[in-house]
């Protein structure tokens, strides 16, 4: 049994509220129930997701280099990237801790980019509906992990505040935090216009 | 209704309170009816933005080295960003810990107000629609673990006291989730609809689609 798709009737639905609205053949249409303006399908959502992407990836690299936070602890300079700060947890023997800080921000937004850029090569590929499926499981977990990438800029947050203790130690935030947050937001933007409905766009056209 | 996620139409029914929908084709979710009707989430919202309010109130963590001690609020993360040269990102923490979170608890208290009384509120419609995009950068639950991390972090070399603030946060994050596992945001679309007022988008204005 194959039940119509809401684009094949010329409708198409609302992308705040759900409503179901009527596509006349041109012009801007906008949602009699919210308000919002309907698309078929988000405008130029593979070439958003794109270049999101990509600037993503490029912030990734001076995010990793740059040091995250400099402690100064009795006179002494220390800097740390992020993979120091998993590595400074491991020695010190808190493998939860350094668990948690190598999965939320080496894993995730790794596996965000990666995951993104494989359902933008794919989705201009025809494959059958268990392949789309997965696809769209793939990119459901991918729009909802990415907020947890944002623990270690809080982490360097909570330290900035509150390691002022003048000549003793103190901490600065560096160059790679900043770097950092703007890999989280990319991807989550990149996520969020990336429109699921072009998965299964391809497997009946 | 249409899938958001395969754009396949089906004709969808009210369920029974406790259920939810699922789209034929893709198995992806569509709506749930939740029990217990709009009073829960009403309730728990409200209790989650007293928390909430106090959790801005007191201080999360106390730091204490040999007598000199440091604290710091919610606001003081991002602050403390931002007065050490990281502005952008310093924003960004405000934003996502502080701004947003108080804007979804004030701003879905008030849609549920109005919809619990049957008020057509003065920008009922808008506070809804923004409430809509909103939740993925709301991320007081990413920080609560951020401070238990720089928590582990700081006690080799401090004593760290835990203030009542962090209490007060994590139980506005678990009414928080409470709350929203009480509501749909389809079922509160119709509900608001079917207020009786004004609308603010004239029908038959030119541009505006025609309900299907």
């Amino acid at each position: 049994m194959s039940l119509p798709r809401a684009r094949e009737l010329g409708l198409a639905s609302c992308g705040s509220c759900f409503q179901v609205v009527r596509m006349p053949g041109g012009g801007e249409v906008y949602c009699p129930r919210c308000g919002s303006r309907v698309h078929f399908r988000q405008p130029h959502s593979l070439s958003r997701t794109w270049a999101l992407l990509i600037a993503s990836m490029i912030f990734y690299i001076p995010a990793n280099v740059y040091p995250v936070m400099t402690n100064t602890y009795l006179g002494a300079n220390s800097s740390s990237t992020i993979l120091g700060g998993v590595a400074l947890f491991l020695e010190e023997g808190d493998w939860l801790l350094a668990l948690i800080i190598f999965t939320a921000s080496i894993l995730v937004p790794l596996a965000k980019m990666m995951s993104l850029l494989y359902l933008l090569v794919n989705v201009r590929r025809r494959h059958p509906p268990s392949r789309a499926r997965q696809h769209a499981r793939l990119y459901r977990i991918t729009e909802l992990v990415g907020r947890w990438s944002m623990v270690d800029v809080f982490v360097i947050g909570i330290l900035t505040a509150l390691v002022q203790m003048g000549a003793i130690s103190t901490v600065e935030p560096g160059i790679g935090a900043l770097a950092f947050g703007a890999v989280v937001v990319l991807t989550m933007l990149a996520a969020i216009s990336f429109d699921p409905r072009l998965i299964w766009d391809r497997d009946n056209s | 209704m249409a899938c958001r996620e395969c754009d396949t139409l089906q004709r969808v029914s009210l369920v029974a309170p406790g259920c939810k929908v699922l789209c034929r084709e893709c198995g992806s979710f569509l709506y749930r009816h939740p029990k217990g009707g709009i009073e829960r989430p009403l309730a728990l919202m409200l209790g989650g933005l007293l928390l909430y309010l106090l959790a801005n109130a007191f201080p999360l963590v106390t730091l204490d080295i040999g007598g000199i001690s440091r604290e710091t609020s919610l606001a003081g993360t991002g602050w403390a960003l931002y007065q050490h040269d990281m502005k952008l990102l310093g924003i960004l923490v405000l934003a996502t810990t502080v701004v947003v979170p108080m804007t979804i608890f004030s701003g879905t208290l008030y849609v549920l107000t109005g919809l619990r009384w049957h008020k057509r509120l003065p920008g009922i419609r808008g506070t809804l629609l923004l409430l809509s995009h909103m939740h993925p950068w709301e991320m007081a639950d990413v920080f609560v673990i951020s401070v238990l991390v720089a928590l582990v972090k700081m006690s080799g070399m401090a004593e760290v006291i835990v203030g009542g603030g962090l209490y007060a946060l994590l139980g506005a994050i678990v009414l928080g989730i409470a709350a929203r596992a009480g509501m749909d945001i389809f079922l509160l679309w119709n509900m608001l609809e079917g207020i009786p007022g004004r609308r603010h988008v004239p029908e038959g204005r030119p541009g505006v689609g025609e309900v299907a």
